[in-house]
């Protein structure tokens, strides 16, 4: 790179002044990031914590790779200063900053956190989470993966309120309107949840004002009269105004064209007057918008021959003036346009049928959006729409920034924003919130770069009308200044001059930030040129031979070869669109990678696996069944199956089980069937069970599946299916087959990136990346229109009014003039936005740029002659078509030369119906534990013992009279309390403890009943009482630790608590474990044998481990409180 | 650790958490055995918590008055209670997080002391945060209990009455970043005990530490994984970790990466892994277990219904039923309920619908029986205990295992159930009052909730834990992964019930980023102490790029980052998976031959699938395959198309000829509109629910009575006709098959000829009769019909004319209403073009020659049916439900070539 200053240099050195507030146009290939770096950096030297400056990024990556960039130049800035003059400045500041940092002790080198770089969503979500209940989301909420879902039962709601005082009329109403199609209101609303920040702010303020929204509709018109003045002079021609009054003279009152009647001169360019704008319009244009090439007498020229004397001659000339006049007229850039957006406005009236629908739509849209709070709350989830809205009302409640610093810790200082374009209304107010109260000149700064030209996410709401709007006011009052960038480090000259010169024409005159027009900005190369850099534009047509796909796969290969290691991508406007290209690089072996590209769903082997996973989350689903029967892993011929279901019909359990006995069925059949028997009897048995992941996982395998595989590669997409159904019940069981079918439905086969010569991506999720070279393949093909939604809405802001317009959904087979004035508008900003999408795509490319089409041949047998299909508006082949035509028609030319005069082209698709499975003799290889088991029988002897389950609690309260039994003996015997204490405070301690033991008074009771009982019969106990005297080497509660050898012959470490020891006059240890229960009535003989039954085992064990430790002779001994018995055990 | 500077019998070892008190332990059991013991005195060694209550006793044994305790769990639903029931709550979106979230505050509080929350006048939060405080602290007074964070500060105060009776030399071990609580306690045990404080060994030479990165997240855990597997294969006696950041979100990814490296073999069979080598930190949770799911939702039948998803699962899953036979007709049923768009069930309806349905649910009549003899017990109030018991004895006698048997696992996690929900009982202590046996239950689920499930097992060489267990513990090696610049350090959250000021005056957790820091340093540092420890990161997260953790570049100066990568992502025994030649191509386009009894269903339709693609309608004709059906929420397009066909046959069967239409003054016209479509929608109304609204019925009445006008307006222009028939049942023959067919409307016209004329409420094309295959066989099929029917009767009146002469949709649709179709001349019916007039018509210009023509046709594709041919076409990718079954995705490729090529692909 060259050491040269770029002609915007003072522009890039103002933009990081500290104490400024911008608003940075940035074109493709300008250096951005350096600059909002070099700009952070700035900003950190003058702030108290670092934390003071936030930075928006628009997705998470971005803001990743922000912070990436801040650290590395703060590592940089640690080294020598560099040599280059674009580095010497990042190296500066950063060194700046790495004083401040150390001034400071911020320790930013040690943690990025400090570096607020975030997305918006993120920091909605922090503030949010911030403010539990003043944002009202009460803490973190997780983020809905099923958000469609959420609104879908919003929607469905609607259903319990027909009967609704309320809400039933309007639902009703709105059915109606739309042909009582239940499900499709329901959807139309569900669809509109997911757009709720924006219409719940208009419905916000409260009742429904028509005047407001019929004044939109005036604003509209006004600023729509306002683009003709640039016209003026034109209309202002004396032959247009003469012709007027002259046709007005024939027209009836009720002709609708009558408005002209009034004209005497050109009326003023004001709403008041749009009727008679509208009848000028209708005056000059065909309905489809263009100045006409016939007069006639529907507008009032009557034909030459029905006139008469001095008329027949005026009307001569003026007929023929006129006629020039409109054929100059075609030839200005726009004018027809703006003529025919005058001529489409509608009346600024709403009819009472219109207000109706209205005002029920937008009870409903209340009403739904309350209950996907519910839906929300019942789940504990929500969308980001709702962080976003939450954020927004806890924002709300700070009107001082000082306040909103306490809350959050730390103040804000400086704002950026990248990708500033695509800024949602909603985010926009977010981000006024957040500045709230700012004052200009108080040192805190706001920064927002992007670039109009470059926005692109209008299906996400981005609204680049808002960085026009900001560009010629500021934010909420905050004044920022203007900058424009127009160094362009990335592209060649060649592409910079292409650029340049095509979409100065192909961008809008003017910006309007209405329909988010926005005009070119000139971009200057700093790259040097090359011979070999060009920009070029391919012509084909769907010749079988010769076809795009192919041509391109040439071009592709050769660029290859002549430019190894340079990167090449191709950029597609859908998914689909490079199918084609796919196969035929394929085929001329280049290596591509086409991330998120291919869908998984068109893949065998994974259906193989949906169709597991669906019969065995529902052994009915017949269709499952027999598509895995059918499937390679099994492969049964439908004779078979046919044998089969004549047999046990549709109880496919019973196939597994008894096929032997099915007639017809041949050996080979009865081989798999049992393999797959095998199988899936012990799967079908643990469904419902044993995660369902595992399941088809075991399945699979155990089947064969590796085997089964047309293609290696496809390995790796059965195991993203395992990988996403462990996932998916991670979150959710059971799981559903709509949720599995749903989640794979959006799985891309995944590809090996390292190698590949080609990257084939969507022009969206090319932006911001840079290739050598670009391919455009395909930019005939449109994309669909949008669809139809029940309320399309604008908000604006004319005259420093904000205006709204507001249109519901037309009935079917009828058009509303209201709704599709909505609809134009929503169309215009979709067509300037395909202009934007075709200026990213090609601004990708460093040295080449490849644009080509593929046009369809027709012949029509009538003329007998060829033609090719139109381009269609909605195909960005439609902005290049003034510049290309003759190319094409050249080419068009050409081609039919050599093309035979016959419509019949066999276009009949290769298929094979054939199939395949795995030979029934295959040897599927045995699998083995890599790691064995340790020794497994001796394991399974000591496997636990599925015991009888114990239903009863009754034995609680026998419990804690144990406890406290325990405990005060203890206590007597260490001699920290006594009997005689006990009694003296009435067993108080004991009931205290029983307190916390015990839930309630009656258990209390009954509980302190019997610990008291136990208690005073070990004191009138002669056994009870030598138990707890003083002994030699005594011992309470003794706690052992030692080494057992469990059944397998493994060493075990086990405690072991003995209740109470010593060693008695005549040397020998007793070992006492002390028994409180309780037994009533006769047969206390057995009760007892049977306890010393039970326990013996246990006291052999602690006779066994004390020996270890004393050697003295050992005695063992039961000890019931509550039975006055002694039982000594060792004999 | 040396132990042998402290006599067991005489210390207390008391650590941050319960797993270092394990350590301990083992560590303690090791050196013992080393020394050649058999049987030693315990070590007494214990968790913080664990020692406040041991002190709380010694104090309570010394004579000290004190406050009742609390559990944690009571503490904890006491706050929560008090927290769910406040105003300021009611209207949030994550009530339950609130609850956790004010709670921790409470926690933090106690812990760190502080009793002046010092809450920002006019701040929502910290306001409400405060006034549960203190009327928490309140609540707590006035019955005497005493919350478990509190104690320790109780203890604090009352000192003396518990210090003597602790040992002499006190050890502390593993107090990173103690409280303040601790650090007061332990600061003031120090005046009369020996404290001492452990800490686990540094070595400085850092040679047995490794970094290393891998691409992305999931192959460093397989990398992770492979390792411990190596060093298992070596020596399956040694003690190993894998440490994982967010270990929750990665727990069952990794088990299967376990499974799979270690035991593809039992994964394969299906085999239940009871002893397996390795073993999570963390428990499950007990709720999701799939036996306890299913009981918890059966549990709610005994005081409300069932939702739709709730009844799915009881269906489906196979517990609950004692024999394979009754749950395959619970799954039968469950398509019934699929099917429904009624989301909420009965018990009631549950019994109505299953007794209709001929189907034997046992849990069902077990509730039913269960509440008959036991509605007292249910609707009365109560103590929480005895509802529980009740809950206990449903469960003791209900049969919830299904018909397998049920493998250790399960009935570990039966038992767990059991006992959790014995433990619920503690809650009665907190809870005011009796309630009612629903509100039992819910509180019952809310205490399940935090339970959770551990499965025994014997103690497993390789340990996979989160970061926090991994403190103060050593291993043979371990290997911590993602260790990020996010993750170490952590990002600080600051509790929001907490002023920020307060955060910061007391340095709390989350208060500020440099305690993070600190957090993490001791963190590696700990891990530093491992005798060997490999550190690895992530370069991406999916499109994220990711950075190593700074600290690490300071802890490890002189270290690099190694690069790694897997050879194969892929388990291992795959990649070594014999795959040439393993798979046969063949044909099957040829089923069995239709058998004698094969009786047609479904009419018309078997001959335009036949007609498309005959596997198709093999699939579907044959094997009788059909999908799941679903009802619509409103009226359906088809409920639309039936109420127009019996409107008009109503009407019909009245008029009978045109004339009698002509005749018809408008009033009387429309009252025969209006009354025929009443008529018909309340028959519907029957069974489209949402007809029973009058509101609804009355919109979708107009829409009718429109239609019905419009099409007679349309039958008023024509020539003059008489309806001879509606509704007509024929039966045709067709190559031995016979189908059963109803025609619309069969018309007489002046000369005497037919037509006959099929309902459409759609929009069909005239294309649908021409192309080949023949797409709406049906209209072809009824002029064979009648063709044939008119060449029999041989008419006696000698003007009449015979035959059919055209076959006609009629659109009837809001768009238009108008007749398409084919005739034998033109200008029979406005629109109507004669079969010679219309220009891609494949047939014989000659109507009667046409229906012959149509005859050869239909004998032909149901000939193929019924020899059971099959082959996929390149129609067959229309059939949406059997893609799967024909391939479909698939049939563009040449699959003989991949198949028989036998070339190795990749
Ligand atoms: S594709 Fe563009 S917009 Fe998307 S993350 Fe990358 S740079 Fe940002």
């Amino acid at each position: 790179m060259s050491n040269l200053l770029p002609p915007d240099h003072a522009v890039r050195s103002q933009a990081i002044k500290a104490d400024e507030s911008f608003i940075v146009q940035a074109p493709a290939g300008a250096g951005k990031t350096s600059l909002l770096t070099q700009r952070i950096l700035n900003l950190l030297t003058t702030v108290e914590s670092p934390e003071e400056v936030i930075a928006i990024t628009f997705t998470r990556k971005a803001a990743a790779e922000m912070r990436h960039r801040l650290v590395e130049s703060l590592l940089f800035a640690q080294g020598a200063e560099p040599q280059q003059a674009h580095e010497k400045v990042t190296w500066q500041l950063a060194r700046q900053v790495l004083e401040r940092d150390a001034e400071q002790e911020w320790h930013l080198l040690q943690n990025s956190h400090r570096l607020r770089i975030t997305t918006i969503d993120s920091l909605s979500s922090m503030i949010a989470n911030q403010m539990p209940v003043l944002s009202s989301l009460g803490g973190s909420l997780s983020i809905t993966n099923y958000s469609q879902e959420s609104y879908q039962r919003a929607a469905e709601s609607i259903l319990n309120y027909l009967d609704d005082e309320d809400y039933g009329t309007h639902i009703l109403k709105l059915l109606a309107h739309l042909d009582n199609q239940v499900e499709k209101l329901i959807g139309l609303l569900a669809q509109m949840l997911g757009k709720r920040d924006q219409w719940l702010r208009l419905l916000g303020a409260g009742e429904l004002d028509i005047d407001i929204l019929e004044d939109g509709i005036n604003q509209i018109a006004q600023m729509r009269l306002e683009r003709l003045s640039n016209f003026q002079s034109k209309l202002e021609n004396s032959a247009l105004l003469s012709a007027i009054h002259f046709a007005s003279g024939f027209l009836d009152a009720d002709h609708e064209l009558a408005p002209l009647k009034d004209i005497q001169l050109l009326p003023s360019l004001d709403y008041q007057n749009l009727e008679q704008w509208k009848a000028i319009a209708s005056f000059c244009l065909t309905k489809s918008g263009t100045f006409k090439k016939q007069l006639n007498k529907k507008i009032g020229l009557v034909a030459d021959g029905d006139l008469e004397g001095e008329d027949k001659k005026v009307g001569k000339a003026l007929k023929a003036d006129l006629k020039e006049l409109f054929a100059d007229w075609a030839e200005i850039p726009d004018f027809a346009e703006s003529l025919a957006d005058v001529m489409s406005l509608p009346k600024a009236v709403y009819s009472p049928e219109q207000q109706e629908i209205l005002y029920s739509l937008l009870h409903l849209l209340r009403l739904v959006s309350v209950e996907l709070t519910v839906d929300f709350q019942s789940n504990a989830e929500a969308d980001f729409i709702e962080i976003a809205l939450a954020a927004d009302r806890a924002l709300g409640y700070f009107d001082e920034p000082s306040e909103l610093a306490l809350k959050l810790d730390y103040q804000i200082s400086h704002l950026l924003v990248d990708e500033f374009q695509d800024t949602s209304f909603t985010q926009y107010q977010l981000l006024s919130k957040l500045i709230a109260g700012w004052q200009p000149g108080e040192g805190r700064t706001l920064f927002l770069v992007g670039d109009p030209m470059q926005s692109i996410y209008r299906f996400r709401e981005a609204n680049v009308g808002l960085f026009i709007k900001t560009q010629q006011e500021g934010i909420n009052g905050f004044p920022v200044t203007p900058l424009q960038l127009t160094a362009n480090f990335r592209s060649s000259p060649s592409i910079i001059d292409w650029v340049n010169r095509r979409f100065d024409k192909v961008f809008p005159a003017n910006d309007d930030a209405l329909l988010g027009a926005v005009s070119y900005s000139k971009a200057e190369a700093m790259k040097p040129d090359n011979n070999d850099h060009f920009v070029k534009f391919l012509t084909n047509f769907d010749q079988a031979e010769k076809n795009e796909a192919e041509q391109l796969a040439q071009e592709i290969r050769q660029i290859t070869l002549e430019h190894p290691g340079e990167s090449i991508a191709v950029l597609v406007r859908g998914r689909s669109h490079a199918q084609d290209l796919m196969s035929e690089l394929r085929a001329s072996g280049v290596s591509y990678y086409a991330k998120d590209m291919e869908y998984l769903t068109h893949k065998s082997c994974v259906n193989d696996l949906i169709l597991l996973c669906r019969l065995l989350l529902h052994p009915q689903d017949s269709l499952a069944w027999v598509g895995f029967f059918k499937s390679p892993l099994v492969g049964i011929e439908l004779s078979d199956l046919t044998h089969l279901h004549q047999a046990f019909s549709h109880q496919f359990w019973t196939w597994l089980e008894q096929f032997s006995s099915v007639e017809g069925l041949s050996a080979e059949v009865k081989t798999r069937l049992e393999l797959v028997s095998e199988v899936i009897t012990p799967a079908i048995a643990n469904s419902g069970r044993k995660p369902l992941s595992q399941l088809i996982e075991s399945m699979w395998l155990a089947l064969g599946g590796p085997s089964s595989l047309l293609n290696q590669s496809e390995l790796r997409d059965v195991y993203a299916v395992f990988e996403l159904l462990l996932e998916l019940e991670q979150k959710e069981w059971p799981i559903t087959v709509e949720r599995i079918g749903t989640a794979v439905s959006e799985l891309f086969a995944d590809q090996q990136a390292d190698a590949a010569q080609v990257e084939i991506m969507t022009m969206h999720k090319s932006k911001g990346l840079e290739f050598d070279t670009v391919i455009l393949p395909s930019l005939q093909r449109q994309k669909r229109s949008d669809d139809h939604q029940l309320l399309l809405w604008e908000e604006f802001t004319a005259e420093d009014r904000t205006g709204y317009l507001l249109a519901p959904i037309q009935a079917a087979e009828q058009k509303e003039p209201i709704y599709q004035l909505a609809r134009d508008i929503q169309s215009k900003k979709a067509t300037f936005e395909d202009a934007r999408l075709l200026y990213v795509a090609a601004t990708r490319a460093k040295k080449r740029l490849i644009l080509s089409c593929e046009l369809k041949l027709k012949f029509d047998e009538e003329k007998s002659e060829w033609s090719y299909n139109s381009i269609d508006k909605r195909s960005l082949l439609h902005y290049l078509k003034p510049h290309y035509e003759n190319v094409i028609e050249r080419e068009f030319n050409s081609v039919i030369e050599t093309l035979e005069t016959s419509s019949q082209r066999d276009e009949t698709q290769a298929l094979d119906t054939g199939w395949y499975r795995l030979k029934s003799h295959v040897q599927l290889p045995s699998i083995e534990n890599q790691l064995s088991l340790i020794q497994k029988e001796s394991l399974e002897q000591e496997s636990l013992k599925q015991e009888g389950l114990d239903f009863d609690w009754a034995s609680d309260v026998a419990r804690v009279v144990g406890l406290v039994v325990h405990k005060q003996l203890e206590l007597i015997a260490l001699r920290k309390s006594s009997f005689e204490q006990l009694d003296a405070t009435d067993y108080q301690v004991v009931k205290n403890q029983l307190w916390e033991l015990l839930d309630s008074e009656k258990e209390v009771t009954q509980a302190f009943v019997k610990a008291k009982q136990a208690l005073i019969n070990v004191q009138s106990d002669d056994k009870g009482q030598w138990l707890l005297k003083q002994h030699q080497d005594e011992k309470c509660e003794w706690e052992l630790t030692g080494t057992v050898t469990d059944l397998a012959g493994k060493t075990l470490v086990r405690n072991f608590i003995i209740d109470r020891s010593f060693v008695d006059e005549q040397g020998t240890r007793w070992i006492v474990d002390y028994k409180t229960g309780d037994h009533q009535g006769s047969e206390l003989e057995q009760f007892i044998q049977a306890e010393v039954e039970r326990y013996s085992p246990q006291l052999k064990q602690y006779q066994q481990l004390v020996q270890k430790v004393d050697a003295r002779p050992i005695k063992t001994a039961l000890y019931f409180p509550l039975l006055k018995q002694f039982v000594e055990i060792s004999g | 650790m040396d132990f042998s500077s402290i006599d067991a019998e005489q210390s207390l070892i008391i650590t941050a958490s319960q797993r270092q008190s394990r350590y301990l332990r083992d560590e303690f059991a090791a050196q013992q055995i080393a020394q050649g013991l058999d049987v030693w005195p315990s070590l007494k060694v214990m968790p913080w918590n664990a020692f406040i209550n041991y002190c709380w006793e010694l104090a309570q044994e010394s004579g000290l008055d004190m406050p009742i305790r609390l559990s944690s769990n009571q503490g904890r639903h006491l706050w929560q209670q008090m927290v769910a029931s406040s105003d300021v709550v009611e209207p949030l979106l994550n009530r339950k997080q609130t609850q956790n979230l004010s709670f921790d505050a409470w926690r933090v509080c106690q812990q760190w002391q502080i009793e002046h929350l010092g809450a920002m006048p006019g701040d929502q939060d910290q306001e409400s945060f405060a006034e549960w405080f203190s009327t928490f602290t309140k609540d707590l007074q006035s019955h005497g209990w005493i919350e478990a964070h509190q104690q320790a500060n109780y203890l604090l105060k009352n000192l003396p009455s518990f210090a003597e009776q602790l040992p002499n030399t006190i050890v502390t071990y593993g107090f990173q970043q103690p409280t303040p609580q601790q650090s007061t306690l332990i600061e003031l045990l120090k005046d009369s005990k020996d404290v001492v404080n452990w800490a686990l060994e540094v070595s400085a030479n850092q040679e047995h530490v490794q970094l290393c990165s891998l691409p992305d997240p999931s192959q460093e855990l397989i990398a992770a994984v492979r390792w411990a597997k190596q060093k298992l294969l070596k020596d399956s006696e040694q003690t190993i970790a894998i440490v994982v950041p967010e270990l929750e979100q990665k727990k069952s990814y990794i088990e299967r990466l376990i499974y799979r490296e270690f035991y593809v073999g039992d994964l394969v069979q299906g085999k239940e892994l009871t002893h397996p080598l390795h073993d999570f930190s963390i428990d499950e949770s007990l709720l999701q277990q799939p036996l306890v799911a299913v009981v918890t939702d059966w549990l709610t039948l005994t005081y409300q219904g069932l939702s739709k998803k709730q009844l799915q699962h009881l269906l489906l899953s196979p517990y609950l039923y004692n024999e394979q036979e009754s749950h395959w007709q619970a799954t039968q049923f469950e398509l019934i309920v699929r099917k429904s768009t009624k989301a909420y069930y009965s018990i009631e309806d549950l019994l109505k619908l299953s007794r209709h349905h001929q189907v034997k649910l046992p849990w069902l009549t077990f509730v039913d029986e269960w509440l008959k003899q036991n509605s007292e017990a249910l609707s009365a109030k109560q103590g929480f205990k005895s509802h529980i018991a009740v809950v206990l004895k449903l469960l003791a006698e209900v049969h919830w295992t299904g018909y397998h048997s049920i493998t250790s696992r399960e009935y570990q996690v039966q038992q767990t159930f059991i006992e959790a929900i014995k433990s619920a009982q503690s809650l009665q202590k907190v809870l005011a009052g009796k309630i009612n046996f629903a509100k039992s239950i819910s509180l019952l689920k809310e205490h399940l909730e935090q339970q959770t499930f551990h499965q025994q097992q014997p103690k497993a060489p390789l340990q996979i834990m989160g970061m926090l267990e991994a403190i103060g513990i050593t291993f043979d090696a371990v290997w911590l992964v993602g260790a990020t610049d996010q993750v170490l350090p952590q990002k600080a959250t600051p509790n929001p019930f907490i002023s920020k000021a307060i955060h910061r005056k007391f340095d709390l957790p989350g208060s500020s980023h440099n305690r993070e820091v600190e957090y993490a340093h001791s963190l590696l540092q700990s891990l530093l102490a491992n005798p060997e420890l490999v550190i690895s990161f992530a370069e991406y997260d999916g499109e994220q790029e990711q950075m190593m953790s700074p600290l690490l570049k300071t802890l490890l100066p002189n270290h690099t980052v190694h690069k790694q990568t897997l050879e194969s992502q892929l388990p291992g025994e795959l990649t070594e998976w014999p795959i040439n030649g393993a798979l046969e191509y063949y044909g099957d386009d040829k089923g069995l031959t239709v058998g004698e009894h094969y009786a047609v269903k479904g009419g018309t339709g078997l001959l335009r699938m036949q007609a498309a693609s005959p596997f198709d309608a093999y699939l579907r004709y044959r094997l009788a395959l059909q999908p799941f059906e679903e009802d619509g929420l409103g009226i359906s397009f088809m409920d639309r198309g039936n109420l127009f066909h019996k409107a008009m046959q109503i009407i019909w069967t009245r008029l009978e000829t045109q004339s009698a239409l002509l005749e018809l003054s408008d009033d009387a016209l429309e009252g025969l509109v209006k009354q025929t479509a009443q008529f018909v929608l309340n028959e519907a109304a029957k069974h489209i629910y949402l007809l029973q609204n009058q509101a609804f019925m009355d919109v979708e009445a107009k829409r009718l009575e429109a239609l019905i006008m419009e099409s007679l307006d349309l039958d008023k222009k024509r020539e003059p006709f008489t309806v001879i028939g509606t509704e007509v049942p024929r039966e045709v023959e067709l190559a031995g098959l016979k189908f059963s067919i109803i025609i619309d409307r069969i018309d007489k016209l002046r000369d005497g000829r037919l037509m006959i004329i099929d309902y459409k409420t759609g929009q069909p094309t005239l294309m649908s009769l021409l192309r080949d295959p023949i797409a709406e066989p049906q209209l072809l099929l009824y002029a064979i019909s009648e063709q044939a029917i008119s060449e029999q009767s041989n008419s006696d009146s000698r003007d009449e004319k015979q035959g059919v002469a055209g076959i006609v949709f009629m659109q009837a649709h809001l768009k238009a209403c108008k007749y398409i179709g084919i005739t034998s001349e033109n200008d029979m019916l406005e629109g109507v073009k004669a079969l010679h007039d219309i220009k891609a018509n494949p047939y014989s210009d000659d109507f009667d020659e046409a229906i012959e023509q149509w005859k050869g046709m239909l004998e032909e594709i149901a000939e193929s049916f019924k020899n059971g041919h099959a082959d996929i076409t390149e129609y067959s990718g229309d059939f949406t439900d059997h893609l799967a079954i024909s391939r479909w995705s698939e049939r563009g490729e040449s699959l003989e070539a991949l198949v028989n090529g036998g070339e190795d692909y990749e």
